[in-house]
């Protein structure tokens, strides 16, 4: 037997034991993953600068920030999130217990990435032990050294239940081949369908938290300034491998040279003249998609930027100008420092642009007309929309975080984590008595009994609104009494 | 063909039509007309294709779709609306919102055993939410294809909702083309194939399976009750439903009470004799007729067991000391049989269930409140119902679906809305306020980390309308107290 089919086997003993019901289990889980993170985080910080030439405040800010903001609202919600959820009854149902029961899938495979290693790979598993699951964590073989740090979860964690399993595609092949109860996929399109494709053999669900080229469309209308400070800085964060960077720019052509001016102001603002000696400049991840790279900037006129250092896997922030549809820096996601410009003529020709590719992971739109932003909105799709900024949705833990169509399926963050990878359970609890009611359904069938039942099923109660009417009655009479004797005793 | 069809689906959704909540109101009213209108007509082709009453027609096909139908027209505004979410301290000028869009083309694949229910419910989400869908009515129940063919395009947009008719290689043809989402009734074995397929587009799957919906009757418990109960929901269609109960387990001592309880009921339910009673349903056709009939081979028939091939009518049966190994244990059985299983105690009978496919239905009868606990939290299955059969299926505020081999996703009523939308995080910010964001601009620094960290972990109330009501008749409340306390010490 493979060591990835005994990690299986044997997270899926563990759970079918049990133990892993309990929310004192899971909390005392999430409370030992948040002290992997204290603990480690001189090893985890090392690792990626290792990696990713990640500074130790960006580690911070990036990685850390979120993740521990998701484990401690998990802690605290908890109670709530995995207790049975009421619904709403019909009169046939109105003496009966009606709820949603959160249950626990089983095991939980989480296939971690490279550009994020350790927000993408746990914070999935965050939602994984809140909703009381196993899980299989593969982290990244491309991100090598978080990937060892990893490891170090068997120190905090329940290693049976939440084993690390490391290796390259042969080993995550494998792992495919085995039966989860859940997958969940961060990566690329082209491997998502991989995957969905493996965990179709099983009928199992998936999420994949895929990419795609997300759009910046710069209004003329706006204040160009702050716009291109907002996407800089989006943009070059982790050398732009970052699944929701703004990908490319569509803007009008008489605002492009305002746009280059503003953006080469904020290159040098926040990584200096030399953003190679900078600390807060991150590297590409390796060789393979540096030279991915460099064929863009090749391909494409350089309006700031350009230069590279292969031994480094440096590329300096770049923008590209009078992109076209047809060069090679728009046939795919560019994952890299490499901010091209296409320019279109007004907001109309930019929907169709858009509307002509993959549905992106995220979309952004930077104007001070309320109007074309809502034009943005109801004639485009995205897993998300972003106006006047970048990547900041990702950080509020009740929008869900995912993508649509080629972008991805499923979605996460906050509670969102708990529901995708929990079985919500239809429960009606009835009664032995009663049975009268139930002549209408049995045969033999009369037109009588039929009426009946049309009017046992064909009606909704809301209790609340019953419940809120009765509060407003049980105040107004309370009201109207406390008035009665303050006229009396006056 | 079918190409062609998709392709003319996704113009008609590309036009925005389907994008005014007026026009999905139009196309549902128009769908309830269609129920309304041909309703005879419905009821004569369900008779040829599986003998269903009429009363069955309204009851189990069209009284749920009505339902729906009239649930989404009333209640679409507030579907289609943006939901606001919780902020943090960093969005708390902001809009923040989550908004549901359509998805575009839907594939809805239909099933057999209920014809209308199975493949209009799903439609009318779809409808619902914007979408444009192809309807695939499944070719078993040829002469409800034959008429939905006819009459779907009579009554709402044929070009959004073309209706495409035919067998495997017709279905096979439509897998191909691209989609954003496909919704499947019907078995495990082409739901893989369904999902396989989807996998080749990254298009998400709505998957209704099936598989063996055990039944556990306690012996302490109304068994006379019980029995009616299940007797009804199970020979109901002739035992073609998806949540029928599929097998029973019970202690050895009451097995005999059981049989004897069915046979009383069967009595009353078919006075004069089953085959010729107007309420007693056919198998679809010849090949599960023999299907099924094979599956009792090597079984003791405790009641009933008549066949008559030329009718593919098979009599309410039911065997008694079933063993595990029996063929009649290895597949769902989708017919009139209802086999008896004896275990020792509810441990037992949890082991059973546990060792088996989670099945799409789990029925327990019992007074005894812990013994529907244990069931409960010791089990894990699509839906419940405890003390009846069938039931959760009737209240749309209870998502229907399965798990595992059962199924993914679930549907009915705002459930099966949600599943055809796609739901998107919106963030809408202003260009002012730039000071704020520089505690996330390089160079960073550990107060800057700080500062973000106490932005990003703050809640901040969702004023939802329950929350201010909430406080609003707090205050008036306790003011009231107040003014009582005075008038009575004054």
């Amino acid at each position: 037997m493979s060591r990835e089919q005994l990690a299986v086997q044997r997270a899926r003993k563990v759970f079918l034991t049990g133990r892993s019901k309990p929310l004192e289990y899971r909390i005392q889980q999430l409370k030992n993953l948040n002290r992997f993170i204290t603990e480690r985080e001189k090893d985890i910080t090392d690792a990626m600068r290792k990696d990713l030439y990640k500074s130790e405040n960006s580690t911070q800010l990036y990685e850390i920030l979120g993740l521990v903001g998701e484990i401690n609202l998990a802690v605290s919600k908890l109670a709530e999130w995995a207790a049975p959820r009421p619904v709403s009854k019909n009169l046939l149902t109105i003496l009966d217990e009606v709820f949603i029961q959160p249950e626990p899938l089983g095991v939980v495979l989480i296939i971690g990435a490279w550009n994020y290693p350790i927000a993408v790979t746990l914070q999935p598993l965050v939602g994984a032990i809140g909703a009381g699951n196993a899980a299989i964590i593969k982290p990244s073989e491309v991100s090598s050294h978080t990937a060892e740090v990893m490891e170090l979860l068997r120190h905090y964690l329940d290693p049976e239940m939440y084993p690390v399993v490391t290796g390259g595609v042969p080993e995550t092949q494998e792992l495919l081949k085995q039966r989860f109860d859940h997958i969940f996929y961060t990566g690329n399109s082209t491997v998502g369908k991989l995957v969905m494709e493996a965990a179709a053999r099983h009928l199992t669900p998936v999420t994949l938290e895929l990419g795609g080229k997300s759009p910046c469309y710069i209004d003329k209308n706006c204040d160009i300034r702050i716009a291109c400070r907002r996407i800089t800085w989006g943009k070059y964060v982790n050398c732009g491998q970052t699944c929701i960077a703004p990908d490319y720019i569509l803007c009008e052509p008489s605002i492009q040279d305002k746009v280059i001016d503003e953006i080469q102001k904020c290159i040098k603002e926040f990584y200096t003249d030399d953003p190679k000696s900078f600390t807060d400049y991150g590297r590409i991840i390796n060789q393979r998609h540096f030279k991915r790279l460099m064929a863009f900037i090749e391909d494409s006129t350089v309006a700031v930027g350009g230069d590279s250092d292969e031994a480094e896997c440096y590329i300096a922030p770049t923008v590209l100008k009078d992109v076209t549809s047809q060069s090679k820096v728009m046939q795919e996601e560019i994952f890299g420092p490499i901010l091209p410009i296409v320019t279109v003529n007004g907001i109309k020709e930019a929907i169709q642009f858009i509307n002509e590719r993959e549905k992106p992971l995220a979309l952004y739109v930077f104007s001070s007309s309320n109007k074309v932003i809502k034009q943005m909105i109801s004639d485009t799709s995205s897993g998300a929309l972003l106006a006047n900024d970048c990547l900041v949705h990702y950080t509020i833990s009740d929008l869900p975080f995912g993508g649509v169509g080629n972008s991805g399926i499923g979605r996460y963050h906050g509670k969102y984590s708990f529901d995708q990878l929990s079985h919500l359970r239809s429960c009606l609890i009835k009664k032995l008595n009663m049975e009268m009611i139930n002549q209408m359904r049995y045969p033999p069938h009369t037109a009588e009994k039929l009426r009946w039942a049309r009017v046992f099923l064909l009606k909704q109660i809301n209790l609340a609104k019953w419940r809120q009417m009765a509060q407003v009655a049980m105040l107004a009479a309370l009201a109207a009494y406390v008035v009665k004797r303050l006229l009396k005793t006056n | 063909m079918e190409k062609q069809v998709v392709d003319d689906a996704r113009t008609s959704f590309q036009s925005g039509r389907s994008r005014s909540l007026q026009y999905r109101k139009q196309q549902l009213r128009a769908l309830h007309r269609l129920i309304t209108e041909r309703h005879a007509d419905i009821a004569q082709a369900l008779k040829q294709d599986i003998n269903k009453s009429v009363y069955d027609t309204t009851l189990f096909e069209l009284i749920g779709l009505e339902n729906d139908i009239k649930l989404a027209e009333s209640n679409m505004a507030d579907w289609a609306a943006p939901q606001p979410v919780r902020k943090n301290l960093g969005t708390a000028i902001d809009d923040v919102y989550i908004k549901p869009e359509p998805l575009g083309v839907v594939l809805i694949i239909g099933a057999w055993n209920y014809p209308w229910a199975l493949t209009l419910q799903p439609l009318v989400g779809a409808i619902a939410a914007g979408n444009a869908a192809v309807v695939k009515p499944s070719e078993l129940s040829e002469h409800s294809a034959r008429l939905l063919k006819e009459l779907l395009p009579q009554y709402l947009d044929k070009d959004m909702y073309p209706v495409v008719t035919g067998g495997v290689p017709e279905t096979q043809e439509l897998l191909k083309q691209r989609f954003d989402h496909i919704f499947y009734t019907g078995n495990s074995t082409v739901g893989k194939l369904v999902m396989e397929a989807a996998a080749c587009h990254l298009t998400p799957v709505t998957l209704e399976l099936g598989g063996k919906s055990p039944c556990y009757i306690d012996r302490n418990c109304d068994i006379a009750v019980a029995c009616r109960r299940i007797t009804w929901g199970k020979f109901a269609n002739c035992g073609q439903t998806c949540i029928a109960p599929d097998y029973i387990l019970c202690e050895a001592s009451i097995q005999d009470r059981i049989i004897e309880e069915i046979r009383n009921t069967l009595r009353e339910f078919y006075p004069e004799d089953s085959k010729t009673s107007p309420d007693y349903g056919r198998i679809i056709n010849t090949r599960h007729f023999d299907r099924v009939m094979a599956l009792m081979e090597g079984c003791t028939v405790a009641i009933g067991g008549e066949s008559d091939g030329s009718q593919c009518y098979i009599a309410p049966t039911v065997l008694r000391d079933v063993l595990p190994h029996f063929r009649i244990m290895q597949e769902e059985i989708f017919g009139p049989v209802l086999p008896i299983i004896t275990v020792d105690n509810i441990s037992e009978a949890i082991n059973f269930i546990n060792k088996r496919e989670k099945p799409l239905a789990l029925y327990v009868f019992s007074s005894d409140k812990k013994v529907i606990k244990r069931m409960l939290t010791e089990t894990t299955s699509g839906g419940v119902t405890v003390n009846d059969v069938m039931m959760h299926y009737t209240l749309n505020t209870l998502p229907f679906g399965g798990v595992g081999n059962s199924g993914m996703g679930s549907y009915h009523g705002k459930h099966t809305f949600d599943q055809l939308s796609h739901h998107r995080a919106c963030l809408i910010k202003s260009l002012a306020m730039e000071g704020l964001n520089d505690a996330r601009y390089p160079p960073l620094t550990a107060a800057r980390v700080r500062r973000a960290k106490v932005v990003l972990q703050s809640r901040l109330c969702r004023c939802s309308g329950m929350c201010v009501w909430a406080i609003i008749s707090t205050i008036v409340a306790i003011g009231l107290l107040i003014a009582l306390l005075v008038t009575f010490l004054t």
